[in-house]
């Protein structure tokens, strides 16, 4: 049995792709197939499994696959330690990467460039496909090209296609080149403890006294499992896996209204001081005169007025904030959505790709 | 203090001297009575509880759970198509290990549409968790009502507890019953202690989360084995000092009425025991070896005790008001797992009757002995699963008939 | 004391949970808990919150907080409040509080807030609307609006998505003569926590709409979540209102408020066309929706204002 496990994020098409590669490989007679994701509560965003299976009998097996022939990695983000475990020996992994690899078994493919040239936009997942059918023996090229006219929407053929075949050339021609290295960096997925540490090695205090927190403790079943009343705010890891891009502050142009606080969904924004010496009715004492999202200038003269109202507020929580250091992002739990970049008025927050941020 | 009351308005004695905190109620036919006399103890003040007028069965369980997470005794009761509505909170309640008390009034589930009394609705839910035990008359009924929160409240126990009254049969039948004092009551149940499954404002928890594959197993199997293991210890216990407070004492999770030396015994679930203890007592004055099991609790299954008791007999009857369709009665199939896993081969015969209220005779009780004894004897051909008043052979061997 | 920005609890009751990027509904549920403060006693069906809230042990909430049946949110609130009373252990600033969606609120769970506002017990409920079971993968729920692709309406050549309108839910609320209830939106977050506060204030039974964009099932960027939200105000295409019962108002039959009532209506073709679920919309039906919109704000105009 040939074995496929793939890492993606919510939204990218990891279990589109592990379905029609298992349409794929069970076209012919007497091939058969399974193809399945991994139920979570996790949600868009969040790193996610999706299995295939590919074998000459009926596959009896409905588990998830712990070992796999070929991994696949939809975001390189998602490639940290420990990927060596889920591959059998001789086994491949593959990763949507620009990046190069130290290690033989680490096959990157440009799969946002592959599919960007061709739908305008990066959907990796069906780069893929044409990738396994230059790898994988059990998967003919005709048959993922008739499983993507079976199975995806009419209007999707033609392009998604165009990127099988663009991939497996793509694969072929890498193949006979061949190149391999040790793998660039060692790190963390899936919020494991050690991500991000580095983020909170310097993050000040959060000033919250009721929030929240990591654990690391054992959980022993005699213990925890006769009743379902447990620690409240009791966390065990980090959300930080689930962000290929993050929100950076400009400190200088920060005027301290806040607004990235209020409006952050996961409230990982946050104040690193008590600004209650800020002088009375603030920027959201007035409910429905808001101008969010409209974006003023950062110049200091426009938070005089704010849709007529003095905007004295802001202008005096900038400096009592940024006397304090401001505000900062707990970055082991923002799942960088931009909501925050979006609610800045004064365009102080930018949203950078991780890999950007690894460099910085 | 001697009262002449049914079924219901014992039960509700009962919970009055439980001091319940919460009590959630929702009319059903024919647990109405219950929930009446109840509001009347709050209105008079003799009952000082929360008493929430829900708009379903669904909600009466819902808000005694929330109650409970609160750390505050409740209470509530249901019958028939009512507990089948609440079904779902059954497992909530079960699995959030609340120890709500819960009177059933056992009533046949529709269609045909019928209030009448049968075992359909309670059986049928046999596997969402809660501990159930039957009540053979109306004194077992108001002592049922206290004893359930001492089980339940048990702090290795902590399980919901279903006590069921047979519809009509006990219900709405009027008998003496000795009525204890809330002296006696307050010395028998300490209040209710919810630390460690209630909401603390010190250390905030948070109750009844969800639990993915690897850990939900444990959960399950916790619950499994607490009741298993911790309420048959803590229902031993709290009759014991039942017995202490009250001067009555019962007989644990079975009653044995002249197993000892039986060749045929009848197992009875609720209040048709009354009916069967009469029919042994004659048979044996008539030289016939008959015995009757009665099953208090049939969940925890007491399988060892089934089994022991019924090991040395030559045929077993079990004669119950329901029926799993298409298979044959719960009980039967929970008394036959206890015979096998037990190495007994005893043979065993399902009588199902009294469904939809129908009357289970004094006759029929007889004829099914004297079917198991000429089954034993070989001299009848008994079939495994029979339905009186239709096609059951002890209707014909009982000779008056019905 | 009015809660703003500047002076709301540093503490975060509800974080580290599983949402998605940009949910909507995690936010209200954030800046309401910012309000009620940590002696809250939050209850939540089945749902988006409580499968991203608490899984254990990835536990996401600070105060006390707990699962319900789906349809059981506010008798199960009900239940935390009598239970809390009876026993004498509810803190002076305790609020217990129910956070259900639109479908948990507004079809299997309007059973049991009927039956909470009818006893009229001391509860504030809160439906964080984002117009579609989201938990289960966006399909049509009674909040769901007329045109809206889910999955269980899907917009082809017959039909173009959802074929009822949405249930008004707010006035069906109103019409038990509540002590308060609002409808709020998360693009106006002040407006929301103000609301928040004022039901913490009043006693019985309190109920707050708030529109909480979910841009998995609305089909927008993960970033305009906030800022479509606000949108769907500026259209008029939701509102921003309060009815006061009889007690609180001091009004036979009680009083509606409307507390924004914009001059000027913002696009609505431009809003319905930056969403992937009104893709199918014809222009037909864009016409529609705002005839509809202006019949709704011609009665709010005449009858809720002052």
């Amino acid at each position: 049995m040939i074995e496929v496990l793939w890492h993606g994020r919510g939204g990218q098409g990891a279990f589109t792709a592990a379905r029609l590669l298992g349409a794929a490989a069970s076209m012919a007679d007497g091939r058969h197939a399974l193809a399945f994701p991994s139920f979570g509560p996790e949600r868009r965003g969040a790193p996610m499994r999706a299995f295939t299976k590919m074998d000459d009998v009926p596959i009896g097996d409905r588990s998830a696959v712990a070992q796999a022939d070929y991994v696949v990695y939809l975001d390189d983000t998602l490639l940290g330690d420990g990927w060596e475990c889920e591959l059998k020996p001789g086994g491949l992994v593959l990763a949507n990467s620009t990046r190069t690899f130290d290690d033989p078994r680490i096959v990157a493919l440009d799969a946002d460039g592959i599919s960007t040239a061709v739908l305008g936009r990066p959907i990796p997942n069906t780069v893929f496909l044409g990738a396994l059918a230059a790898l994988c023996d059990r998967v003919e090229l005709a048959d993922v090209e008739e499983a993507v006219r079976q199975y995806m929407p009419a209007k999707l053929h033609a392009k998604n296609i165009e990127i099988v075949q663009a991939a497996r050339e793509a694969v072929s021609r890498r193949d006979e080149g061949g190149s391999a290295r040790r793998p660039e960096r060692v790190e963390q997925a899936e919020g494991s403890p050690v991500a991000s540490a580095e983020n909170t090695a310097t993050a000040p205090q959060r000033p919250a006294s009721r929030i929240p927190t990591l654990r690391s403790g054992a959980l022993d079943p005699a213990e925890f499992a006769h009743s379902t009343c447990f620690e409240g705010g009791y966390l065990t890891v980090k959300n930080a896996g689930w962000r290929n891009i993050r929100p950076v502050i400009d400190a200088a142009v920060c005027t301290g209204c806040l607004q990235c606080y209020l409006y952050c969904p996961d409230g990982a924004v946050y104040k690193t001081s008590r600004s209650d010496a800020v002088n009375e009715g603030s920027c959201g004492a007035s409910d429905c005169s808001e101008s969010f999202p409209k974006r003023a200038s950062a110049r200091e003269e426009s938070l005089e007025l704010q849709d007529g109202v003095p905007h004295e507020a802001a202008a005096s929580g900038r400096s009592a904030v940024r006397q304090n250091g401001g505000i900062e992002i707990d970055y082991d739990f923002c799942k960088g959505c931009g909501v925050c970049a979006k609610a800045c008025r004064f365009g102080a927050i930018t949203m950078i790709p991780e890999s950007e941020a690894d460099a910085r | 203090m001697k009262r002449f009351l049914s079924g219901d308005e014992a039960l509700a004695e009962g919970v009055r001297l439980a001091r319940p905190q919460v009590i959630s109620a929702y009319p059903i036919t024919p647990q109405t009575v219950v929930v009446e006399r109840l509001s009347e103890m709050v209105e008079d003040g003799s009952l000082a509880a929360e008493y929430v007028h829900v708009e379903s069965e669904h909600s009466a369980l819902s808000c005694a759970i929330g109650a409970s997470a609160t750390g505050a005794r409740t209470f509530t009761a249901t019958s028939s198509q009512g507990l089948l509505y609440m079904a779902e909170c059954l497992t909530y309640a079960s699995g959030g290990r609340f120890p709500i008390v819960m009177m059933n009034a056992n009533r046949a589930t529709a269609l045909p549409w019928n209030i009448y009394g049968d075992q359909r609705d309670s059986l049928s839910l046999l596997d969402h968790g809660w501990i159930q035990v039957y009540a053979e008359n109306n004194q077992e009924a108001l002592d049922l009502a206290l004893m359930a929160y001492a089980v339940a409240e048990d702090p290795a126990v902590r399980t919901p507890v279903m006590v069921n009254l047979d519809g009509f049969a006990l219900t709405h039948t009027y008998e003496t019953v000795d009525v204890p004092t809330p002296e006696q009551a307050d010395a028998f149940l300490p209040p209710y202690d919810g630390a460690g499954n209630s909401f603390d404002f010190e250390n905030p928890v948070s109750i009844g989360f969800s639990a993915g594959p690897d850990y939900d197993r444990y959960f399950k199997y916790w619950e499994h084995r607490d009741m298993l293991e911790a309420a048959p210890r803590a229902i031993k216990e709290a009759e014991a000092r039942f017995a202490e407070v009250f001067g009555r004492r019962y007989s644990g999770m079975i009653e044995c009425v002249a197993c000892d030396d039986a060749d045929v015994v009848l197992v009875t679930l609720g209040s048709v025991a009354g009916l069967v203890r009469g029919v042994v007592e004659r048979l044996r004055a008539q030289g016939v070896r008959a015995g009757m099991l009665r099953i208090r609790y049939l969940r925890p299954m007491p399988s060892v005790l089934v089994a022991t008791a019924l090991a040395g007999a030559k045929a077993v009857g079990v004669l119950e008001k329901d029926v799993s369709f298409g298979a044959e009665g719960t009980v039967y199939t929970n008394v036959n797992s206890a015979l096998q896993q037990a190495g007994a081969r005893v043979p065993t015969y399902n009588f199902i009757g009294g469904l939809g209220g129908d009357d289970i005779s004094e006759a029929q009780v007889e004829g099914m002995f004297r079917a198991l004894a000429q089954a034993a004897d070989g001299t009848l051909d008994l079939p495994h699963v029979s339905f009186l008043g239709i096609d059951s052979p002890a209707d014909a061997v009982s000779e008056g008939g019905r | 004391m009015v809660v703003n920005v500047k002076n709301m609890i540093d503490d975060e009751l509800f974080f580290g949970h599983k949402a998605c990027a940009g949910c909507g509904g995690s936010l209200a549920l954030r800046a309401a808990l910012k309000v009620l403060g940590p002696n809250a006693v939050a209850a939540l069906p089945a749902g988006c919150m409580s499968a991203v809230g608490f899984n254990f042990p990835q536990l996401a909430f600070a105060n006390n907080a707990m699962i319900t049946p789906f349809a059981a949110t506010a008798s199960v609130l009900t239940g935390i409040e009598a239970g809390l009373r009876a026993q004498g252990k509810k803190p002076d600033d305790c609020t217990v509080v129910g956070f259900a969606g639109d479908g948990g609120t507004a079809d299997i769970g309007l059973q049991a807030l009927s039956g909470a506002i009818d006893r009229n017990d001391d509860v504030l409920y809160i439906c964080y609307d984002n117009e579609a079971y989201m938990n289960t993968g966006i399909q049509k729920s009674s909040l769901t609006p007329f045109g809206a692709k889910t999955t269980t309406t899907p917009a082809g050549s017959n039909v173009h998505g959802c074929l009822t309108q949405k249930k008004n839910l707010f006035e069906i609320v109103a019409a038990h003569g509540i002590p308060y209830a609002a409808t709020a939106s998360v693009g106006y977050l002040n407006d929301f926590i103000r609301k928040v506060e004022r039901a913490r204030d009043v006693h019985g039974t309190r109920y707050i709409h708030v529109i909480a964009p979910c841009p998995t099932g609305w089909g927008c960027g993960v970033d305009e979540t906030v800022d479509i939200a606000k949108d769907i105000v500026d259209t008029g295409l939701w509102y921003l209102a309060e009815y006061e019962g009889e007690r609180v108002s001091g009004q036979p039959g009680g009083r509606f408020r409307l507390n924004r009532d914009p001059k000027q209506f913002a696009s609505v073709p431009a809003y319905l066309r930056r969403q992937g679920r009104f893709r199918a919309f014809s222009d037909d039906e864009v016409a529609a929706v705002e005839q509809g919109r202006d019949a709704k704000w011609e009665v709010m105009r005449r009858e809720w204002r002052g």
